[in-house]
């Protein structure tokens, strides 16, 4: 690229860039001054410390937590376990949905055998069920979390291969690409951003879900270590468990935006 | 490449059935430049469906050599009205991806590629995405992926219709260049009366409802040819007149 070129290209793009950042950084005196409300209102008194804790109690308990864990169990265990239940039905989910979602897609047949219960299926009213069936165990939650990604991302799997253009179809016959070939090269492809929206939609439900059916059931657990906590009026540490399941919630989020921004660079966004 | 009395109807009932083409024959000669011109609805694009195999004719047939035409394939490649590139692929990537899946070997696919992006004017845009390019770009890369296939006949659907008239010149006068380098036989679908009888050996004028054949009429200037000299002569403005009343008259309105 010639000097002149990229100082013009420099210049058309920095308007964008510049209303960038002007977000960020409202977005970050929004949440700064939310914080500095509850900092004052702590430090003011004005706080009913057995309804919502002040910022010190807060920092205290999630410190202790650190240092001790929760109940004996470490607080690492208690993250990990529920990271490792979303993320263990996630990546099932992953493997079995998108190749069967791909299938649904290009076999009208398997579209017709399978889109009815697809369409009927609403996972979250499986809970019950699925604590009959598998007890309060691992299997329990993770396969529940299996089924709820799975039924997303074989919908958003199936409905990227039927949005493929026709012309792009045509014109890859016209090239004398083979059947096998079209799905490797252009099915597979065009169905990728549908794939990763519903990998991410599916994502969220999966933490969403892990957390509630901790809620319900379990022993270790970001859930289970808040809802325990409620119980003992140990309000501190629910508002811990609140933040970082917040926050694990949204790096996880983050994680396949970044993923989707890498492959997706083609769509020139 | 012969159309013989191709009819394609749809059925809208036991008896009754649309016909959207009716009794078409035209004939595409080697290395020739072959146009359809006519009013939208006219079924210019159904022939190039038919002639390109993404379908087959109610009665009648598309015979290529000794056989008929059943299936799409590379030996007639197809330049669409709306730009069908990989958008997933750069440039390059776009006009290889057909050699390379067919098997041939990188240090012959390669070289072709790049002679081809500079026959169509895209060298140095190798590393860029579809999304990069304008419109008048992205039909120079479809034309470029289509012609690395060697095919013996360039189909292409209103290829110009969405660009700008500076951008259509340009690229109407791509076309004759690398017809003359390549020789493929050309079957161009376009409205533009003009761009018909700039390019082409042959313009057949279509008329629709039911879509049909008017009149094949020879064009009998000399190439190359330039557009100026080409578009202001007598017998340019006199064919030009000669269609339009052809098409004029058909439609119901007074002759130009």
């Amino acid at each position: 690229m010639s000097v002149a070129l990229r100082a013009r290209t420099d210049r058309i793009a920095s308007p964008r860039r510049q209303r960038r950042l002007d977000r960020r950084v409202i977005s970050g005196i929004s949440v700064a001054t939310v914080l500095l409300v509850w900092v004052a209102c702590s430090f003011t008194g004005v706080l009913n410390p057995d309804k919502l804790p002040p910022v010190q109690a807060v920092a205290q308990a999630f410190w202790e937590l650190v240092i001790h864990g929760y109940e004996g169990v470490p607080f690492w265990k208690e993250i990990l376990a529920s990271v490792a239940r979303a993320l263990a039905g996630f990546l099932l989910a992953v493997l079995v949905g998108v190749p069967f979602g791909l299938l649904i897609g290009e076999s009208e047949t398997m579209a017709a055998i399978c889109t009815p219960f697809l369409g009927f299926l609403r996972p979250i009213a499986l809970i019950p069920l699925f604590i009959f069936y598998f007890g309060i165990g691992e299997a329990s939650k993770v396969a529940l979390i299996f089924i709820t990604a799975l039924w997303y991302i074989t919908l958003s799997a199936a409905s990227g291969v039927q949005a493929v253009s026709k012309d792009l179809l045509l014109a890859s016959q016209t090239l004398g690409f083979t059947k096998r070939q079209v799905f490797r090269h252009v099915i597979l492809p065009s169905a990728l951003p549908q794939i990763l929206t519903g990998m991410r939609v599916a994502m969220a439900l999966c933490w969403a879900l892990v957390v509630a059916a901790e809620l319900i059931a379990a022993q270790v657990g970001l859930g289970y270590m808040i809802m325990d906590a409620t119980t003992f009026f140990r309000i501190p540490v629910v508002y811990v468990g609140v933040g970082i399941i917040g926050l694990i919630g949204l790096v996880l989020e983050r994680s396949l935006i970044f993923l989707e921004k890498r492959l997706l660079h083609w769509q020139g966004r | 490449m012969r159309v013989e009395r191709a009819t394609v109807a749809f059925p809208i009932s036991a008896e009754d059935e649309i016909v959207a083409l009716e009794n078409v024959s035209l004939r595409l000669p080697p290395s020739r430049i072959v146009s359809l011109v006519g009013p939208s609805g006219c079924g210019k694009t159904t022939v190039l469906r038919l002639v390109a195999g993404f379908m087959r004719p109610t009665r009648g047939r598309v015979v290529l050599g000794d056989s008929e035409v059943t299936a799409p394939g590379p030996d007639r490649g197809v330049v669409f009205q709306q730009p069908t590139l990989f958008p997933w692929l750069n440039v390059l990537d776009n006009v290889i991806l057909a050699p390379k899946l067919r098997g041939v070997a990188a240090s012959s696919y390669a070289p072709e590629a790049a002679r081809y992006l500079e026959a169509v004017g895209l060298a140095g845009t190798e590393r860029q995405y579809p999304y990069q390019l304008s419109g008048g770009m992205r039909q120079r890369l479809q034309i470029a992926r289509v012609l690395i296939n060697a095919p013996d006949l360039l189909l292409m659907d209103e290829p110009f219709g969405a660009l700008d008239f500076q951008t259509r010149l340009v690229m109407q006068e791509l076309v004759l260049a690398l017809w003359e380098t390549y020789r493929p036989g050309v079957l161009f679908i376009t409205h533009d009366v003009d761009e018909a009888i700039f390019l082409s050996d042959t313009v057949y004028v279509m008329a629709a409802k039911p879509g049909r054949i008017l009149e094949a009429i020879e064009i009998p200037f000399d190439r190359p040819r330039s557009y100026q000299e080409l578009t202001s002569s007598r017998e340019f403005i006199d064919l030009r007149l000669e269609i339009l009343a052809l098409l004029g008259h058909r439609s119901g309105r007074r002759p130009a």
